[in-house]
């Protein structure tokens, strides 16, 4: 499971900032990638949809945010944490 | 309908298309008309089997008809067959436009500077203002009112319609073809703050402007130019502006609609097509084959991949991966967008269906309150 969502989570970017997936590493920014706050809004949709999960996220303050976003580690971390929480007993 | 041309025999046309014909093929026409106006002496365009009945009406002879249709059953003479309408008028079109009217050679009221090499063949009309140093090529028709700056070079074949601007430093391909008072190679519209302002604060967090303010602007001139590949096409009124450094460019094959704008630094891919009222701001990259309907708009220094397709209205305000086919503003892939419209729709049914809910338990509640007080 946990492969499969960082696998997806990194193509949601990699396809956000227009790049290969190859060029997403896990230590990467979302700065870094060239993703900006509107592209940061459009991959947590994405990441919703895909993983049928609600993002708690502020996009007008996303440090106090309890999604982190830090880096892409941190997003995978994120997200597979929600799909538990959110998909108990599926 | 009909104008002033040369006749032209069934058998010409239907070579110039590379369509077959039946009937007569030395039957001379002059011109084309929608099947129910046409004349005896005009072709009569009705490619699909929805015009049959127009046909009828008409006085043709002869006409362009879908693929196996029953042309003596309309009564004509002769017939050409073509697979693909829109893409045989591509063919028909230039094989029966008039000849645009512009004299050969430069015409004694236009200012062509002394150092501006003019290609063999090339007519330039009354009242147009070549600068130095720039180079027009072979055959160029230059309507009446253009002005084309300093250093410029414009390719072979070109067509520059009336009241045309054409900035110093710009660089044109083969074939290129201006509608009336597009303008090409104006300054960008680049200005700054001497500090980070409100509008870099606002962007980074979507909203905040963490009390900066915008003050007084100094201009970024423009360095750059414009330039454009070959078989280009520019609508009327619409606008190229100049890359800051470098230049905007225009890819080859791409046609730019009326009235669209776009910004410094931006850089169209091949065979783009981009439809009336588009903007398109600063340093934004669009890919080959983008297609985006009329009314778009496509915010700076993003990245829109090949083959994206955006539909009229559509505002894009983040990257786009390669073949994503948009809608909407916000924009979101189609289907999504089409289906969440679908639930913004339903949504006052439903807010009124929760609203009677609600009512309903409250006055159950008050009920229960005003029983309450009676019993006690």
């Amino acid at each position: 499971m946990s492969e499969t969502v960082k696998d997806k989570v990194i193509e949601i970017i990699a396809e956000q900032a227009v790049l290969d997936r190859s060029d997403v590493t896990m230590d990467a920014t979302l700065e870094a990638l060239g993703i900006d706050s509107l592209g940061l809004v459009e991959s947590i949709f994405a990441i919703e949809e895909a993983f049928d999960i609600e993002v708690p996220f502020n996009a007008n303050e996303p440090e106090q945010s309890d999604f982190d976003i830090s880096s892409v580690a941190a997003i995978v971390g994120a997200v597979e944490g929600l799909v538990a929480a959110q998909h108990q007993g599926a | 309908m009909s104008r002033p041309v040369a006749d032209h025999s069934i058998a010409d046309i239907a070579a110039a298309l590379g369509a077959a014909y039946e009937g007569n093929g030395a039957l001379r026409l002059i011109g084309a008309a929608e099947p129910a106006h046409a004349s005896r002496d005009q072709l009569a365009l009705a490619m699909d089997p929805r015009y049959a009945d127009e046909l009828q009406h008409g006085q043709a002879r002869a006409a362009v008809l879908w693929e196996g249709a029953d042309w003596r059953a309309f009564g004509l003479e002769a017939a050409i067959f073509v697979a693909r309408p829109r893409y045989a008028m591509a063919g028909l079109t230039a094989h029966l436009a008039p000849p645009r009217a512009i004299a050969r050679g430069v015409h004694p009221q236009a200012c062509v500077d002394a150092s501006a090499l003019i290609g063999p063949g090339a007519a330039i009309g009354p009242f147009v203002v070549i600068g130095p140093g720039a180079r027009i090529g072979a055959n160029v028709r230059i309507a009446s009112h253009v002005s084309i700056g300093a250093n410029a070079v414009i390719g072979v074949d070109a067509l520059i319609l009336d009241g045309v601007r054409i900035g110093h430093d710009v660089r044109i391909g083969d074939r290129f073809v201006a509608q009336p008072n597009a303008v090409i190679g104006g300054d960008g519209f680049s200005f700054v703050t001497p500090e980070p302002g409100a509008v870099e604060a606002v962007r980074r967090s979507l909203g905040d402007t963490g009390g900066a303010t915008q003050s007084a602007y100094a201009r970024i001139h423009s360095l750059g130019a414009v330039s454009i590949g070959d078989d280009v096409e520019i609508g009327a009124n619409a606008c190229i502006d100049r890359g800051t450094v470098a230049d905007t460019v225009i890819g080859r094959g791409t046609k730019i609609d009326n009235l669209v704008q776009v910004g410094h630094n931006v850089r169209v891919g091949e065979d783009c097509l981009l439809c009336g009222q588009t903007g398109i701001a600063g340093s934004t990259r669009l890919g080959n084959r983008v297609v985006l309907g009329g009314q778009v708009g496509v915010t700076d220094h993003l990245i829109i991949g090949d083959d994206v397709i955006a539909g009229a209205g559509t505002l894009l305000r983040t990257n786009q991966a390669n073949g994503r086919v948009m809608l909407g503003n916000p924009a979101m892939p189609m289907a999504a967008s089409v289906e969440s419209y679908k639930a913004l729709r339903r949504l006052p049914r439903l807010l009124a269906r929760l609203g009677a809910e609600r009512g309903a338990t409250a006055s159950q509640n008050n009920n229960r309150l005003s029983n309450r007080g009676e019993t006690d």
